[in-house]
């Protein structure tokens, strides 16, 4: 018996030994000597002039790329509108900046149900915490206390050409940041396709509705009563509801 | 020369042969088990970091997609953690002469990049790929928890092996729609008539999107080399 506990006790020590052991070459093979993302807990600010690959035919204000495919840096020049379709023609002979390829309606591709519902997620993601679910300036930063948002459906905006708004996101706007580090260009043209949609929602009468979305307005609308419990009022003036109705978020 | 032990202790013997087998085995279960605590893999321990950020205010009480910050989730292995910038965003005009910010305020004169402490740490032997698994249906609150209720924040899965197998054999068991990744309470526990008329049941919709997001099958996801590459 003495001679089996002996034998118990020596096996424990063993197994603890092993397990010990083992333990101790965790960490060497836990942190290998290599460089990964973030190894050390921090970001570098993207270093000026910097562009990703593929963000160049989308981005105005990117470095021009000549004929001989050398590429050098312009000083930020003046906002080329969009719309007009001559940009990128250089009648001097002189190699042309990549042109933004734009339709009439101001958009570089053909604005389209998916990039509508690309835009959204992205406005949702980026530009809703202080513009607001409807785009009125109206979001959870601002009423934190953050300098009001500019509302989508003032007149200046309305009227503003679509290549004012990626000037904004691009280089940011008052107490606007730019977003160009979390939007990429393509991106960036999205949201305003979305940010058009909004402007739209919040002009558009009861009438001129699909029958789908007045089938969501007035599902928003009999939600409200319910909860506020009032007698229901008729739709005359704007419609009260963003594009959809229902989303991950709410401000 | 008299028999040195009686007749008894041959019983006594057997039962130390077979107690000291059950010993060492209940001994290997227990270490084992141990392995598998929060003492070992640090789950549930909140950690410091140079900044009292709070992912409860941010997330929970103000509504940020989690996307805000960290950018890169869908397009790369790495979520991303945000430039001090993106603090600055908001925090230029909010809170912008707390002491608290204090350390944000000074990477952002100096350029120098705040060391958050890493919490979720997986080995280096382990290949792990953000946008492959948000961009099959796999959200953030099922490996990082509900992160809009944690001040500081922890870990909640162990990262060992055999959790990452758990999802990886079974994924329909933990899958859900795309455009519902970053949602925090996941299933819903009201799912709006307007996106699921017929609500969520994860052991039917599951599997109904392993297939409609086309998932590999579970023999390539549980292969060695998918993960040790």
């Amino acid at each position: 018996m003495l001679r089996a506990r002996i034998k118990n006790a020596g096996l424990a020590a063993c197994l603890l030994f092993g397990v010990f052991g083992v333990s101790a070459c965790r960490q060497d093979m836990h942190d290998n000597p290599k460089y990964k993302p973030y190894r050390d807990g921090s970001i570098r600010e993207i270093p000026e002039g910097t562009y990703s690959r593929g963000s160049i035919a989308l981005n105005p204000r990117a470095p021009k790329v000549t004929q001989a495919g050398t590429g050098q840096n312009t000083p930020p020049a003046q906002m080329t509108p969009a719309t007009s379709p001559a940009a990128g023609q250089d009648p001097s002979g002189a190699p042309a900046p990549v042109a933004i390829p734009v339709g009439e309606d101001g958009f570089p591709f053909k604005v389209t149900r998916e990039i509508l519902d690309r835009g959204q997620t992205r406005y949702e993601i980026s530009c809703l915490p202080c513009h607001g679910k409807l785009g009125d300036g109206n979001g959870m930063i601002v009423m934190r206390g953050f300098r009001r948002a500019s509302s989508y459906h003032q007149d200046r905006l309305i009227k503003a050409p679509t290549s004012y708004f990626y000037d904004v996101i691009t280089n940011g706007f008052g107490a606007m940041a730019s977003y160009s580090d979390q939007l990429t260009p393509e991106d960036r043209w999205k949201v305003i396709a979305y940010i058009r949609a909004l402007q739209l929602s919040q002009t558009l009468n009861y009438s001129e509705l699909a029958e789908i979305d007045r089938k969501g307005v007035d599902e928003a609308d009999r939600k409200i009563k319910e909860k506020a419990g009032s007698p229901s009022t008729s739709h005359t003036a704007k419609v009260q509801t963003a594009v959809k109705p229902s989303g991950g978020h709410s401000n | 020369m008299p028999q040195l032990f009686h007749r008894s202790t041959n019983t006594l013997a057997r039962l130390s042969i077979v107690l000291g087998i059950l010993l060492a085995g209940g001994l290997l279960w227990l270490l084992l088990q141990a392995n598998r605590t929060p003492f070992v893999t640090q789950a549930f321990m909140a950690r410091q970091q140079p900044v009292q950020f709070s992912h409860k205010h941010h997330v929970g009480d103000d509504g940020i997609d989690c996307r805000y910050c960290h950018t890169t989730v869908e397009n790369t292995a790495s979520a991303g953690m945000p430039a001090t910038k993106t603090c600055m965003n908001c925090h230029s005009q909010l809170f912008a002469n707390s002491p608290y910010l204090e350390i944000v305020r000074e990477s952002w004169r100096s350029g120098q990049p705040i060391k958050w402490t890493k919490v979720h740490d997986l080995p280096d032997f382990a290949y792990f790929n953000h946008s492959i698994h948000v961009n099959k249906g796999v959200g953030c609150s099922t490996c990082h928890g509900r992160v809009d209720l944690m001040p500081s924040m922890w870990n909640v899965a162990s990262l060992q092996m055999e959790w990452c197998l758990a999802c990886h054999r079974n994924p329909e068991q933990f899958i859900r729609p795309k455009n519902k990744i970053t949602e925090m309470e996941w299933p819903p526990v009201e799912p709006s008539p307007a996106e699921f008329p017929n609500g969520w049941n994860q052991a039917v919709d599951g599997p109904k999107l392993v297939k409609e997001y086309k998932l590999q099958p579970t023999d390539v996801l549980t292969s060695c080399s998918t993960c040790h590459r």
